[in-house]
């Protein structure tokens, strides 16, 4: 059997990390993470559970690093492991040795060379534990092995007592297809429960929080939970981490449950992995899956279509009233009516809403929207359901209505959408100087806690840029006036020309992110520039090609170069922890970096200590529960000229415009 | 006429008429359906025939989810004689009724038809609702390449003519590949490059596959710049019937003074011509009086290579009222 996808194995300080046609598997320095959750609490469960020896399969999983980790466990009799990939069981047995210990040379381990579902369909015995351990679903085909049909291949070959447990998605950056994963196994009675885990190398890969289940047709009981003993040696998993990572904020299983479908059809996973809707921050609130917990508390978590509504961006919501507006509605209305004979009473009476209401809303006469609301809001999300139903939608290169090109934002959540921006036509125009920029310098803050300004180096990103001196700066779209200096600790506003510091905020999740990925993708980029430059020099100059004199500039380009190198490299040693600063739960709506408005309609910041004060501003009421910081006119300039930014911009949803433009108008009235 | 599903045997006539159809592009190829296919989506081919000849068709693209078909999309399609209204009438009148029972079958709630057309689609389209996405970015730039090279230079800005005689100057060098380490190195450049926007990047795998599927029939080049043996920049472009398309892109940050990606696209838009293609798409810029928008900044660099913008009509929808209502109706069910 040939090799099926493209692996690399990359040297990382002492260790090694491993691709799979380009994705992160794992990393040697942290794969214990992600190995230990995937393993070592259904394997511990199962020991208690059955008192005797047990025989394991496992799906993937070819590096053997999952491998290892069930072969710490004596009663662990036989375990059979499937991988079609020959090429990712050959590095198993050679270059990954040293960490999976080998550990495909156990003679209590049969590796079988075959597709997963195959294999399922051809036996016919059972396994007490079942270990899922698949790459990550990008397409369709991968899609598959996380559908209802593929798990219910797996309950038939699992024992009634067995557990299956299952790598995941990040149930952070893919709450919806996470839960929709939950919901797929909850259909399937196989009482899943969720875990998640911090991953340090997914972390800065851009990949979240990683999420796990772990489940069984026996329900798995808290008491077992709170009793699990994990009798094997361990470097990650205590019993309280494994406790700690089963609690989800409900702000993530409100909006993952909203979207969350049961995957049918490869197409119903891919579609909510490719809308990467995130999450929006909550109040705290956690549900703790380690306790008894009854599908009553999970139904408040329902799939709400006004609720899913509300979070439609301003410029979807326009795109979607036109669709609407130009649909046939007498053949739809005929069309529905036809096929309501066998349906509920409930539903003939939405239908009989919905024909009511139309023609006023049709004719935008008043119209009674919060009856109308539920029926409305179903069409629309159906509609935006329609359009990414399609893969190649995702990366589609226009759209229509208001031209070409925008951001694809279907859903507005404090986090930037992913597809912010379309992936052609991108040769680039960044400099390494003359940065085109309305300002050319910019302030920060020396050691001595001085305002100095300097100019800007090079562009990291659209929006992070970094000075000669290793200084970070971020500035914002439509709101150039202003820099933050990113520390690894806090972000500094600047103004321009200001003489002082506006303000410190705390350091940002998403802004960590993004910089400490472009800093290292920019110096792997600069690493193998550099390289191929030596190379070329070693034959060119021999052959004389080099005595093309090089002019002034070129030397330059190759000083800033070396400059640049060094500065990299500092930045990545300074920024590397700053990418997850702990989490932030409250529910805001995210305006910038530090500034929020909160569910009080106040106007929030946070201080670079981690705590919370109100900004009062203009019209907007003032949070009773937290202190007020003092006004002045550098933040009102500052406040004012986000939410001018917030008004234009067509993903900032429709209830938020709302708020700030009561806010501004209250306070225009004050005056 | 009559309609039928084509087959493996048809291939020949159905590339002779979506190359010879302007109106029509490289995503109506039998190679880039032969691709969607690897990517696991359901491809139909339907052709019209008229006295036994292939006059008309559409390549339908779709997958299937739990609550029934996406839309039925047809990119670049349907390929009709657009110029003979009357029979391209007809000929949409039968891939109508056949897009209406893949409906029913499948449950797809409407299909979206794309020609590469100007100004509002012709009335035989019957009513059809502006889609909200389209797979193929309007307006865009083609810069017309049926002609010498101090002519095509000639029709370029000033600065643009500069810049491709710095990069020949400063010894740029452009190659193509069509093998699979190309990949390797489009995408580690593509990678920095979607990082540094900040957007979700297609997986490699994606180009792999694309590769794989197009390259047989010299479809596909996967383009790069040197410079002093440093790779610069890279793109995928796509050479089909008269029309070359620069599909993507990506580049380092490092040495823009060189020039590379002009000298890119000057060798791409020569290269295109000697295989026979007219036009040079480079598939998007920002709309007039949208300076914000995300390709307003590879537009500035995209109009150095003159040309003239073209204003396609968009996507389309028609729908399918009997599976939208059918949808509606299970979507309110399934909700709490």
């Amino acid at each position: 059997m040939t090799n099926k996808h493209r692996l690399e194995t990359k040297p990382s300080d002492g260790g090694v990390s491993f691709y799979i046609d380009g994705s992160l598997q794992f990393d040697t320095r942290d794969e214990f993470i992600y190995h230990e959750s995937l393993v070592i609490p259904a394997a511990s469960i199962l020991t208690s559970r059955l008192k005797r020896p047990f025989d394991v399969l496992v799906l993937g999983g070819g590096d053997g690093l999952a491998l290892r980790e069930l072969l710490k466990y004596d009663n662990v009799r036989q375990v059979d492991l499937v991988d079609y990939d020959q090429g990712v069981i050959e590095y198993a047995k050679s270059q990954f040795v040293p960490w999976n210990k080998d550990a495909l040379s156990d003679p209590r381990v049969t590796v079988i060379l075959k597709e997963a579902g195959e294999y399922l369909k051809e036996i016919r015995k059972t396994y007490d534990l079942i270990v899922v351990d698949f790459t990550f679903p990008d397409r369709l085909d991968t899609c598959r092995l996380f559908t209802e049909g593929f798990y219910s291949l797996i309950k038939q070959r699992l024992s009634s007592d067995g557990l299956v447990t299952l790598n995941s998605i990040s149930p952070d950056l893919s709450a919806p297809a996470y839960w929709s994963i939950f919901k797929t196994l909850i259909s399937l009675k196989l009482n899943p429960k969720p875990l998640k885990a911090k991953i340090p190398s997914f972390i800065s890969h851009g990949y979240g929080d990683w999420g796990f289940f772990f489940g069984s047709q026996k329900l798995i009981v808290s008491r077992e939970l709170n009793d699990i003993k994990l009798s094997v040696p361990v470097r990650y998993l205590g019993k309280e981490i494994l406790l700690d990572g089963m609690k989800f904020p409900k702000a993530h299983m409100a909006w993952g449950l909203s979207l969350a479908t049961v995957v049918e059809e490869p197409s119903d996973l891919l579609c909510l992995l490719n809308m990467r809707v995130g999450v929006p921050s909550g109040d705290g609130s956690v549900l703790d899956f380690s306790k008894p917990l009854t599908y009553e508390d999970l139904k408040s978590f329902g799939f709400s279509h006004d609720m899913i509504a509300a979070h439609i961006a301003g410029e979807w919501l326009d795109k979607l009233s036109l669709i609407l507006k130009s649909l046939d509605w007498e053949t739809l209305l005929c069309e529905i009516e036809k096929n309501l004979s066998n349906s509920s009473s409930a539903l003939r009476e939405e239908f009989n809403l919905l024909k009511r209401e139309i023609p006023h809303l049709l004719r935008e006469e008043v119209f009674c929207w919060e009856r109308i609301q539920k029926v409305v809001s179903a069409l629309l999300v159906l509609v935006i359901f329609i359009n990414m139903l399609y893969p190649d939608n995702v990366f589609a290169k226009g759209s229509g209505g208001s031209g070409s090109g925008e951001e694809i934002v279907f859903f507005s959540q404090t986090q930037r959408a992913a597809y912010y921006a379309l992936p052609f036509g991108l040769i680039a125009l960044n400099r390494l100087s003359n940065i085109q920029r309305p300002y050319p310098t910019v302030a920060y803050v020396d050691k001595d806690g001085v305002v100095k300004n300097e100019n800007f180096f090079f562009a990291l990103t659209d929006d992070l840029y970094i000075s000669e001196a290793g200084r970070v700066y971020l500035s914002l779209p439509k709101l150039l006036q202003y820099e933050f200096q990113v520390t690894p600790t806090s972000l500094i506003l600047f103004e321009k020309g200001g003489s002082s510091p506006v303000f410190e905020f705390y350091s940002d999740t998403k802004v960590g992110e993004v910089l400490s990925q472009n800093i290292t993708v920019q110096r792997k980029a600069l690493e193998r520039t550099l390289k191929d430059y030596q190379t070329w020099l070693s034959w060119a100059a021999p052959a004389q090609l080099v005595f093309q004199e090089r002019g002034q500039a070129e030397v330059k380009d190759f000083e800033k170069l070396k400059k640049l190198q060094v500065i990299l490299s500092n930045l990545h040693n300074d920024y590397s922890d700053i990418s997850s600063p702990p989490e932030e739960q409250r529910d805001f709506f995210k305006l910038a970096p530090g500034v929020y408005l909160s569910n009080q309609r106040s106007i929030m910041l946070r201080k670079s200590d981690g705590t919370w004060v109100a900004y009062p501003f203009q019209g907007f009421p003032q949070d009773s529960t937290v202190s007020n910081s003092r006004p002045n006119d550098t933040m009102d300039r500052f406040i004012n000229a986000l939410i001018k930014a917030h008004l234009s911009r067509p993903e900032t949803p429709q209830a938020v415009k709302a708020i700030l433009t009561d806010g501004l108008a209250a306070g225009q009235k004050a005056n | 006429m009559h309609l039928r599903y084509l087959t493996d045997n048809d291939k020949p006539q159905w590339e002779d008429l979506v190359r010879s159809t302007p109106e029509s592009g490289f995503m109506q190829s039998w190679a880039w359906s032969s691709f969607k296919e690897l990517e696991g989506q359901t491809v139909l081919r339907l052709g019209v025939f008229s006295d036994d000849v292939l006059c008309a068709g559409t390549i339908v693209y779709y997958v299937l989810s739990s609550v029934g078909a996406s839309a039925l999309e047809m990119p670049y399609g349907p390929v009709l004689p657009w110029g003979k209204a009357e029979v391209a009438s007809q000929a949409m009148d039968l891939i109508y009724k056949e897009l209406e029972k893949i409906s029913a079958e499948t449950g797809a709630p409407l299909a979206r038809i794309e020609p590469f057309i100007e100004g509002v689609l012709p009335s035989f389209m019957g009513k059809v609702i502006r889609a909200p996405l389209d797979l193929i970015p309007t307006p865009t730039l083609i810069i017309p390449i049926d002609k010498e090279d101090n002519d095509i230079l000639a029709q370029m800005t000033a600065k643009g003519r500069y810049n491709i005689k710095l990069a020949q100057k400063k010894s740029v060098e452009v190659y193509y590949a069509i093998d699979e380490d190309a990949i390797e190195d489009f995408y580690y450049l593509f990678e920095l490059t979607y990082h540094r926007h900040n957007f979700a990047g297609e997986p490699r795998s994606y180009f792999e596959s694309m590769l794989r599927a197009l390259k047989n029939d010299n479809m596909i080049r996967v383009y790069f710049s040197r410079y002093k043996g440093m790779l610069m920049g890279a793109a995928i472009a796509i050479f089909y019937g008269k029309r070359a398309t620069f599909l993507y892109g990506g580049s380092t940050s490092f040495f823009s003074s060189v020039m590379a990606a002009y000298g890119l696209h000057w060798q791409m838009m020569k290269d295109a011509r000697a295989v026979g293609c007219c036009e040079y798409d480079f598939f998007g810029i920002a709309p007039d009086g949208k300076p914000d928008h995300p390709y307003s900044r590879f537009s500035q660099f995209k109009f150095r290579f003159g040309g003239k913008k073209f204003v396609a009509s968009g996507a389309h929808d028609m729908y399918f009222y009997s599976q939208l209502a059918k949808m509606w109706i299970k979507s309110i069910e399934t909700a709490k």
